[in-house]
């Protein structure tokens, strides 16, 4: 039982040598991973504030003030049926975070399991949950998404699943791989030995060594997600009209290309800054907590 | 290797296999009748004596495995199904629309080639210049690039500004080569920026790593050019890890295509995929989805191969 306790704490260490603030004060230091937190930061705090923060009810048309410019009373103008762009920007996050953060956590949630237990078990476990993988692996991962959503029906909901489903395949293999390493570790083998319990085992001893790549790869994954939701809104099987999200303000600005861009301009620039953002953490996050990979891109 | 060829034939046999079984089983477990998604017409008007004999007919009253056993077996012959919004075969629809999908994804493919592998090389080659920063910044912007609004930005600026290029449509490489690269050149872009972004990180960290290479300083000893050293004997060695890039690309530029086909309004097979959802023509969407996914298969799998036969030590492993 003290062996446990003591490959445990070993492992903790390992993933946080000096504590939470050593680990913010290195991520910190990398100037464009700082950039990237401010705006993530930021995002959360209009998407939680959005009701406060939005000048105007996104939904609200007003057909005398469509296509307008930017201007004192819209600052970022308005759309089509006269409503106005900053609050559906800023309720656009709302859609985009949320669709980020629930279908990360149902792909770690399923994902990860069957790489733990697939790199762990090996034999015709590992064999039948791979060659799924690789199944779902072959599909180009917006092709996927947008037939799950043709067969679930267009709804937030049903993004999320289907966006989540499409990048298991991607945290299983990482975790597989992961675990493949800690497999044979000294203190793997002395629980092993000790008689502890598979599901003990994977939990409580190789979770904690591979949840450093997963952190990592949640963040380039919401990065994924954000896109993924977008790109299906944009297309029109997403979420639909009249919710606003940047996918679809970005099709609705589209016909207006010639006379209004930044119809597009606007919603674009979001989605960019967002995602350039996540993977500008995730980068960090990367070399912070895997220094083994420093420098390598 | 022969073992190896084999083996790696036979898993691309079983992952297509599967790739069949789930592309089956999101067909089947549709929400609705399946006689909606299978015949592609509506029930209204049918009494229920017709409605047990199209079930019959479509084996509906069969057990699964069965169902799929049929469907494999008609996918073999050739029979795809019939197109519910055009009336016509699935499989002669995907014969015509897919080399317009190819010809898009091979333009944004050598669009990535060319871009990602000029400035990975320049990069590594001119490490921590101002060319190596402005490069950087590139690959992590285009990264995080979304390519619909790549394409948008695209139409904004060189069609509706300057008027160069078309903002839609298609016209075939073969059949009219100047309008069909004006044509392909927009969407192209669009769909290898990303893809140019990620492969511009992968060489210039190659080529960092073989340039510190002994025999990179023999090379350079013995008097040769400093342009022969980097794309003869450095870009040789860097190529392969390169080359796998390359190739899981090319998978995923089809998968792009169904987003940038709907912005530029090019009849492929991703803007076939689009409208089949649409016009809830579920046969041409299982048909575009199968086809895609095994096309990937066969892609990684002679990436792969080709990987194997490049690299000698893959090559003679069996051997030593």
């Amino acid at each position: 039982m003290n062996s446990e306790v003591e490959t445990s704490a070993m492992s903790d260490e390992y993933l946080a040598p000096r504590g939470l603030k050593h680990f913010v004060g290195r991520l910190l230091k990398v100037r464009l991973a700082a950039l990237g937190l401010f705006f993530i930061v930021v995002l959360i705090f209009c998407s939680i504030f959005a009701p406060v923060l939005a000048p105007r009810d996104p939904a609200a048309a007003n057909g005398y003030r469509a296509l307008e410019s930017p201007s004192r009373d819209f600052l970022l103008g308005t759309d089509y049926l006269g409503r106005d762009i900053l609050s559906r920007l800023i309720y656009g996050s709302r859609i985009s975070l949320l669709v980020a953060v629930l279908s990360i956590g149902i792909t770690v949630m399923i994902g990860v399991p069957l790489g733990l237990m697939s790199g762990y078990l090996g034999g015709w476990i590992d064999t039948v949950f791979m060659r799924l993988m690789d199944a779902l692996y072959a599909f180009p991962p917006l092709l996927l998404a947008l037939t799950l959503v043709a067969a679930l029906g267009p709804s937030i909901i049903n993004v999320i699943v289907a966006v989540g489903i499409v990048m298991i395949p991607t945290f299983s293999r990482l975790a597989r791989a992961q675990t493949l390493s800690v497999r044979e570790q000294t203190y793997v083998i002395a629980a092993r030995t000790v008689g502890s319990p598979v599901r003990r085992i994977l939990f409580r001893h190789i979770w904690p060594n591979v949840m450093a790549a997963i952190i990592v790869q949640s963040s380039l994954g919401m990065a994924v997600a954000i896109l993924a939701e977008s790109s299906l809104s944009y297309m029109g099987v997403g979420v639909r009209p009249p919710t606003a999200t940047w996918g679809v303000m970005l099709a609705e600005g589209y016909p207006h290309l010639e006379s209004n861009p930044w119809l597009s301009i606007i919603p674009g620039s979001a989605i960019f800054l967002t995602v350039l953002s996540l993977n500008l953490v995730g980068d960090a996050l990367r070399d912070v907590l895997d220094p083994r990979l420093r420098g390598v891109t | 290797m022969g073992v190896y060829i084999l083996q790696r034939l036979f898993q691309a046999v079983i992952v297509v296999i599967l790739v069949s079984m789930v592309v089956f089983g999101i067909m089947h477990y549709l929400p609705g009748d399946p006689i909606l998604v299978l015949s592609g017409i509506g029930m209204e008007g049918f009494s229920d004596e017709e409605i047990a004999e199209m079930r019959h007919k479509l084996l509906l009253d069969r057990p699964v495995y069965i169902q799929y056993g049929h469907w494999v077996w008609n996918l073999i012959q050739g029979d795809w199904g019939k197109s519910s919004s055009t009336n016509y075969p699935v499989l002669m629809e995907i014969k015509i629309r897919l080399p317009v999908t190819l010809q898009l994804a091979f333009g944004g493919w050598i669009i990535a080639l060319i871009v990602g592998l000029t400035t990975g090389v320049i990069s590594a080659v001119r490490r921590n210049s101002i060319m190596d920063t402005g490069a950087t910044l590139i690959s992590i912007f285009g990264v995080a690039m979304p390519n619909f609004w790549m394409g948008i930005l695209l139409i904004y600026l060189f069609s509706i500004v300057l008027d160069w290029l078309p903002t839609a449509g298609f016209v075939s490489v073969f059949e009219d080569p100047v309008q069909g690269i004006r044509h392909l050149i927009l969407p192209a872009i669009a769909l290898g920026f990303m893809q140019a972004a990620v492969l511009m990180r992968q060489t210039r960290s190659g080529m960092l790593e073989i340039l510190n290479q002994d025999y990179i300083k023999v090379a350079r000893a013995k008097g040769l050019t400093e342009r022969t050293v980097t794309w003869v004997h450095a870009l040789k060695n860097a190529s392969l890890p390169i080359l796998t890039i390359m190739g899981l690309q090319l998978g995923r530029l089809i998968g792009g295509t169904v987003i940038i086909e709907s912005i530029f309004g090019i009849p492929g097979l991703g803007r076939m995929a689009v409208q089949s959802i649409f016009m809830r023509d579920y046969m041409a969407l299982q048909g575009v989805v199968l086809i895609v996914a095994s096309g990937v298969v066969i892609i990684n799998l002679f990436t792969d191969l080709l990987y194997t036969f490049l690299d000698p030590r893959i090559r003679y492993g069996g051997r030593a």
